[in-house]
C-alpha cells in the first residue's frame, strides 16, 4: 500500500497552506470539541451504566406532589415493602447533616450522612471494604448505634487504620460504633455523603398520622426479574391508595400521584432539558462551522482551477484529484477530531461550571466510547463533505483553460454551492437565535412578573436555628420578638414582620381546611399554605389589605383565631359572596402522641393579594391563610429598608450574632436577589446559549462575507463594464448589498420551517412569551439583517472602487 | 465632434515616468468614423479611454462635442459620457447572468429611463437589430458574432452621438467580422461618429480616416 506515498505530498501541501490547514483544524476541533463535551454529559446521564449490578432493574419509587418529588412516607413505605408486587426489595433512606464531636470543640463539624435501610447495600450490591455493612439487627428500634463510614472520610480522620472498627464516633451527641468501611468511589444518594446509619423505623413512625408525611424519606427498590415499571407503578399506587391516612391525598385529581423512576432519575434532575437544548445548539454551530468550512474548501478549489487543469492537461488522471482531495480532508479532520479530544476536558469543565455537570453522579461523567466514537463519526461526515465541496467545485475543468480570459463565468455552480451554503448557515443560525431570543425574552417576562409584594428596598433573613441543642422554645420565642423589634429600631428600616413562611422563603406548610359554607361531611378538604405572620407583616412586604384589616399586635400574640386569606382563596371558596366575615375550619394534625386535634375555626378578617410563593413561573397555586402569630419559630424576617437593602444584610447577621449567638441564621440577603436567583439556572443556560447563538452569528457572517468578497472579486470586469454602461458607484454599491441581502432574506425564507421546529421545542421552557413572539422573531431578522449588512459593506464597497479602465485591462 | 491638444498620460515608473500617450493632437469631425492602429502596448486603448471619458488622469486639452473635459468633476463627467459616449469590447463584456434584453435594458436603467419607456426601446432595437428570437437568451448561448451584435445594441440604445469601439472584430471569425462592421457603417450612415481600434488593415482602411499610434505618438505629425 503506497499510503505514505501518497500522504507525503498532501502533508507538504497542507504544509505549504498552514493558514488554510490551521483554520480548518481549529475551527472544526473546537466546534467538534463542544458536540463532544454536551454529548458526554448527556451520554453519561442517559445511557452510561450505572456502577450497580442489575443496575437496569433499580428503580426510585416516590410521590409526586404537585409536581414535587416528596419521597415516601414511613407508613408508605412499609406498605409497599409488604404489599406491593413486582417488587425485589425496597430501601429507604435519607440524606442529612449531623454535628460530628471530636476530641475538643474545633474538631467538631457538620457533616453530610445518610440514614439507609441495612437492605439498601444489598440492592446497590456493595459490600465492606473494612468490617461488615448494616445487618437487619442494626435498625431494630433500641439497637447499639452503628455507623459505616465512606472511603474518603476513614483515610482523612483515621488515615486508614484498621483499628478504626470497634471505634466510636460522636454523632449529634450520640455514641456511634464503626463496625465498617465502604469502597473507595461508593457514593449513594450523593458524593458528599461521608458516613450512613441505619434507619430506623419505629412503631410511632408508623402511626397513621405519619401517612401524609413526606419529603424526608426517598426509596430505590429492585423490579423482579421481567417486571414491567408501569404495572408496578400501578400496583404501588394501588398500595398507596389503600394505606389508612393517605386517601385524601387522592382526592384532588392530578395532585398526587405515585411514580416509580429509573434509578438515574435521580441524578438527572433538570439537567436533561437544559443539556438536550445545549446539544442542538452546539449541533447547529457544528453545521455552520461545517458549511464555512466546505465553502472554504470551496474557494481554494477554485483559485487551484488552473493549476490543476494544468495537471490534467499533462496526464494526471481524475483518481489524482479525488485522492488529495479526499486525503486532505481526511488528515484535517482526524487533526481536528485530535484537537477536540484535547479539548474536551475543557469543555467539562466549562459545563460544570455553568453547572450542567452533575458532580453527584455515581456513574463518572467524562470521555466515554460513544463520545469518541461520535466525534470521529462526526469528523469523517466533516471531511466527506470538505471532499465533495473541492471535488465538486473542480467539475468541468477541462473548460477551465479555456475561460481563462473570462474570470465572470469560471466557477460558477461553485459559486453556487456556496451561496447555498450560505442560505443554510443564515437559516440555521436564524433558527437558533430564535431559540435563543425566545428563552432571553420569556427569563424578561419571569423577573417582570408581580411577584403579589414589592420585592425592592426588601431583605429576607431566614431565621435559620435560633438556638443550639440546649434553648427551649420559650427562649426562642422571645429571640424571634427580640430580633423583629430590634430590626424595626436599626436606622434605614421602615417596617419588619416575621411570617412562618414567605414568598421565596425555605419553608412551605399545607393545612387542609373546610371552606366557608362546606357540608360538614368532612369528604373533601382541600389543601392551602398555612402561613402564620405577625402583625408587621404585610406591611414589611408591602402587600396592602384589600379589604378588611391587618392584623394587630394583641391578636399576633394571643394568636386569635382570626385569618387573612388571598385572592385565590376568594375566587376559589367564596365566589360569590363577600368573604370578609365568614368562617370556615382549619384542620389541625394529630399532636405527637397521636390524639387528633379538632378543626380550628377561623374568621376572615381580611383579603390581600396572590404572591407567588416559590417561583416566578408558577400560576396555578394553593390558596394562602395567614394567621397571626406573633413569634414563630421558623421562617423568615422581612425587612423594608429606606436605601439599598443590601446595606441591611451585615447589620442583619450582626444582630442575630448577638441575639442568638449559639444559632445560624438562614439566609440574608436582598429580596430582589433571592427572587433572581431562582433563575439562576435559567440565565446560565441563556448565557452559554448566547454565547453559541453570537458564535453561530459570527461563522454565518463570516461566510457570508468570505462569499461576497469571493464574488466581488470574481464580478470586478462586470461592475467594469457596468460602469462603462453608466453605471455610477451607488448603483453598484447598492448591487451587491441586495445580492448580499438576498441570500440573507433567502435564508430567512429557508429558515422558517427551522425556526418553526426551533420554536416547539423551546416552547415548554416559555413563559408569558407566546413561541411565535413577534418582537423575537422581528429582533432575530433585524439582528441578522444588521449584521449581514455590515458584512457585506465592505465587499460592496470594493465593488464600487473597482475602476473600470483596470478592471477591463485585466481581461 | 472631438479635439485633443497636447494630450499627455503617464503612469508614474521607478526612477521616472513610464509614457503612454505624448502630444496627442487630434480633431474628428462630427459623424466621422476613424480608425486606430498601432502595434499592441501603443496607447490605442488607452487613447479610447481618455475619449471615452473613463481615464481622468491625464494633462491636455480636450473638448467633446463643445465641452470642456478638463474642468469638469467627477459627476458632471459621467452625464456627459452618459449622454453622448457608447462602449464596444473586443470581449463582447455582456453580463453573463442577464438575458439579451436585460442587456440591453441596464444602460436605459442607468439612466433612469421609465419602465414603460425601455420596454419600447428595447422592443424596438431588437427588431431592428434582427434579434428577436434571441432575446430571451443567455449570452453564453450564442456565439461570439451574435454577442458582439448584441454589444452593440447595447452601446447604441442610449443613441449615443459617439461611438467607441476597441477591436470590435479582434475575436471573430471574418463572417461575423464582417456583419459587425456592416452594421458600424450603417450606424456611421445614420449620423453616429465612429472611433474603431483594429489589427486589421482591411477593416481599417473602410473607415474615413487612419490614426496611426506608436509609442504613445501619433505617427505622421
Ligand atoms: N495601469 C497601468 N500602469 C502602468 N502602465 C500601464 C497601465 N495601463 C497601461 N499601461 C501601459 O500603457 C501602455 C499602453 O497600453 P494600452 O493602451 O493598453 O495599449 P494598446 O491598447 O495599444 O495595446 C502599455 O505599455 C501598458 O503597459
Ligand atoms: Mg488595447
Amino acid at each position: 500500500m503506497n499510503l505514505f506515498a501518497d500522504l507525503a505530498p498532501i502533508l507538504r501541501r497542507l504544509w505549504r497552506e498552514r493558514a488554510y490547514a490551521a483554520t480548518v483544524v481549529l475551527l472544526l476541533g473546537i466546534a467538534l470539541a463542544a458536540n463532544g463535551g454536551v454529548f458526554a454529559v448527556l451520554y453519561g446521564l442517559l445511557y452510561k451504566p450505572l456502577p450497580f449490578p442489575h443496575e437496569d432493574r433499580l428503580v426510585t419509587v416516590s410521590a409526586r406532589f404537585m409536581g414535587i418529588d416528596g419521597g415516601v412516607s414511613l407508613p408508605l413505605l412499609d406498605a409497599i415493602a409488604r404489599d406491593a408486587k413486582g417488587l425485589d426489595g425496597i430501601a429507604g433512606f435519607q440524606a442529612t447533616h449531623v454535628e460530628v464531636g471530636g476530641a475538643t470543640n474545633a474538631q467538631a463539624a457538620s457533616i453530610e450522612i445518610a440514614r439507609v435501610q441495612p437492605q439498601l447495600f444489598t440492592l446497590l450490591g456493595a459490600h465492606a471494604a473494612a468490617g461488615r455493612l448494616f445487618e437487619a439487627e442494626d435498625a431494630r428500634e433500641g439497637a447499639a448505634r452503628s455507623i459505616v463510614l465512606g472511603w474518603d472520610a476513614w483515610q482523612q480522620r483515621y488515615g486508614g487504620a484498621a483499628d478504626t472498627i470497634g471505634r466510636t464516633i460522636d454523632l449529634d451527641g450520640e455514641a456511634c460504633r464503626i463496625v465498617g468501611v465502604l469502597p473507595r468511589g461508593f457514593a449513594f444518594p450523593e458524593r458528599g455523603i461521608q458516613a450512613w446509619t441505619p434507619l430506623v423505623i419505629g412503631a410511632s413512625d408508623l402511626a397513621e398520622s405519619k401517612a401524609g408525611s413526606f419529603g424526608d424519606t426517598y426509596a430505590i427498590a429492585r423490579l423482579t426479574v421481567g417486571a414491567d415499571r408501569a404495572a408496578v407503578r400501578h400496583d404501588v399506587e394501588a398500595v398507596a391508595r389503600a394505606l389508612p391516612g393517605l386517601q385524601r391525598a387522592f382526592d384532588e385529581p392530578g395532585r398526587f400521584a405515585m411514580e416509580v423512576g429509573a434509578l438515574r432519575d435521580v441524578w438527572i434532575g433538570e439537567h436533561v432539558p437544559a443539556l438536550r437544548l445545549m446539544l442542538l445548539a452546539v449541533g447547529l454551530v457544528l453545521l455552520v462551522t461545517a458549511a464555512n468550512l466546505c465553502n472554504l474548501a470551496i474557494a481554494r478549489a477554485t483559485a487551484r482551477r488552473h493549476a490543476i487543469a494544468v495537471q490534467q492537461a499533462l496526464g494526471a488522471g481524475r483518481s489524482r484529484q479525488v485522492t488529495q482531495a479526499a486525503g486532505e480532508a481526511f488528515v484535517l479532520c482526524t487533526l481536528a477530531a485530535g484537537l477536540a479530544l484535547a479539548l474536551l476536558p475543557g469543555v467539562l469543565m466549562l459545563l460544570a461550571r455553568f453547572e450542567l455537570l452533575p458532580v453527584d453522579a455515581p456513574q463518572a461523567i467524562g470521555i466515554d466510547v460513544p463520545t469518541v466514537a461520535l466525534l470521529l463519526g462526526l469528523a469523517f461526515s466533516a471531511a466527506l463533505a470538505i471532499t465533495f465541496a473541492s471535488l465538486g467545485s473542480q467539475r468541468g475543468l477541462q473548460s477551465a483553460l479555456g475561460q481563462s480570459g473570462r474570470r465572470q463565468t469560471a466557477g460558477r455552480g461553485a459559486q453556487r454551492v456556496r451561496q447555498g451554503l450560505i442560505v443554510g448557515q443564515i437559516a440555521l443560525t436564524a433558527a437558533l437565535l430564535v431559540g435563543i431570543g425566545l428563552l432571553l425574552r420569556s427569563s424578561q417576562h419571569l423577573l417582570a412578573e408581580d411577584v403579589g409584594f414589592d420585592r425592592d428596598n426588601l431583605v429576607h433573613a431566614g431565621l435559620g436555628s435560633l438556638g443550639g441543642r440546649g434553648v427551649d422554645d420559650a427562649t426562642r420565642i422571645a429571640r424571634v420578638a427580640a430580633l423583629v423589634d430590634a430590626a424595626r429600631a436599626m436606622p434605614g428600616v421602615v417596617a419588619a414582620g416575621v411570617g412562618s413562611q414567605v414568598p421565596f422563603g425555605d419553608n412551605v406548610n399545607l393545612s387542609s381546611f373546610q371552606p366557608p359554607g362546606a357540608a360538614i361531611d368532612g369528604s373533601r378538604s382541600p389543601n392551602a399554605y398555612d402561613a402564620r405572620v405577625d402583625a408587621g407583616y404585610f406591611a414589611a412586604l408591602g402587600m396592602p389589605i384589600l379589604r378588611g384589616r391587618a392584623f394587630g399586635d394583641d391578636e399576633a400574640r394571643g394568636q386569635s383565631p382570626v385569618a387573612i386569606v388571598d385572592e385565590g382563596f376568594v375566587r376559589r371558596y367564596s365566589p360569590d359572596r363577600d368573604a370578609l366575615g365568614r368562617t370556615f375550619l382549619l384542620e389541625r394534625p394529630p399532636l405527637a402522641d397521636g390524639t387528633a386535634q379538632a378543626p380550628l375555626e377561623l374568621t376572615i378578617v381580611g383579603v390581600v393579594a396572590t404572591t407567588k410563593r416559590r417561583g416566578l413561573d408558577e400560576s396555578d397555586d394553593y390558596a394562602t391563610i395567614y394567621r397571626p402569630q406573633a413569634a414563630p419559630l421558623s421562617g423568615a424576617l422581612l425587612v423594608r429598608s429606606s436605601a439599598s437593602p443590601d446595606t441591611l444584610v451585615a447589620p442583619l447577621r450582626d444582630l442575630f450574632t448577638r441575639i442568638a449567638p449559639d444559632g445560624s441564621p438562614g439566609q440574608i440577603i436582598a429580596m430582589h436577589h433571592r427572587i433572581a436567583a431562582t433563575l439562576a439556572e435559567r440565565d446560565r443556560l441563556n448565557a452559554l446559549l448566547q454565547g453559541l447563538g453570537v458564535i453561530a452569528l459570527a461563522l454565518a457572517v463570516l461566510g457570508l462575507y468570505a462569499v461576497l468578497a469571493y464574488a466581488v472579486r470574481m464580478r470586478e470586469a462586470e461592475f467594469g463594464v457596468r460602469m462603462a454602461l453608466g453605471a455610477d458607484a451607488r448603483r453598484i454599491l447598492r448591487g451587491v448589498l441586495a445580492q448580499g441581502l438576498a441570500l440573507v432574506g433567502l435564508g430567512l425564507l429557508v429558515g422558517v420551517p427551522l425556526v418553526v421546529v426551533a420554536t416547539r421545542l423551546v416552547a415548554a421552557r416559555l413563559h408569558g412569551v407566546p413561541a411565535y413572539d413577534a418582537v423575537t422573531l422581528a429582533g432575530v431578522a433585524a439582528v441578522l439583517g444588521t449584521v449581514a449588512m455590515a458584512a457585506c459593506w465592505l465587499p460592496a464597497r470594493r465593488a464600487a472602487r473597482v475602476d473600470p479602465i483596470a478592471a477591463l485591462r485585466n481581461e | 465632434m472631438i479635439t485633443l491638444e497636447n494630450v499627455e498620460k503617464s503612469f508614474p515608473l521607478a526612477g521616472g515616468r513610464s509614457w503612454v500617450l505624448r502630444n496627442v493632437n487630434l480633431a474628428i469631425a462630427d459623424g466621422e468614423f476613424v480608425s486606430i492602429m498601432g502595434p499592441s502596448g501603443a496607447g490605442k486603448s488607452s487613447l479610447l479611454n481618455v475619449l471615452g471619458l473613463m481615464d481622468h488622469d491625464w494633462q491636455g486639452g480636450y473638448s467633446l462635442d463643445g465641452t470642456a473635459v478638463a474642468p469638469l468633476n467627477a459627476k458632471q463627467r459621467q452625464a456627459l459620457q452618459r449622454d453622448k459616449i457608447g462602449f464596444i469590447f473586443q470581449h463582447y463584456h455582456l453580463i453573463d447572468d442577464l438575458k439579451v434584453w436585460e442587456n440591453l435594458d441596464l444602460p436605459l436603467q442607468y439612466r433612469d429611463v421609465p419602465a414603460k419607456e425601455r420596454a419600447a426601446q428595447v422592443a424596438d432595437l431588437l427588431d431592428r437589430f434582427n434579434i428577436v428570437g434571441k432575446k430571451d437568451l443567455f449570452p453564453n448561448q450564442l456565439s461570439g458574432g451574435q454577442q458582439q451584435l448584441v454589444a452593440v445594441a447595447r452601446a447604441v440604445i442610449t443613441k449615443p452621438r459617439l461611438l467607441l469601439a476597441d477591436e470590435p472584430t479582434g475575436a471573430l471569425h471574418s463572417t461575423q467580422a464582417r456583419i459587425i462592421m456592416d452594421l458600424l457603417h450603417e450606424l456611421h450612415r445614420g449620423g453616429m461618429t465612429i472611433v474603431q481600434v483594429t489589427h486589421n488593415e482591411d477593416y481599417a482602411a473602410e473607415a474615413q480616416r487612419i490614426v496611426r499610434l506608436r509609442d504613445g505618438w501619433i505617427e505622421g505629425t
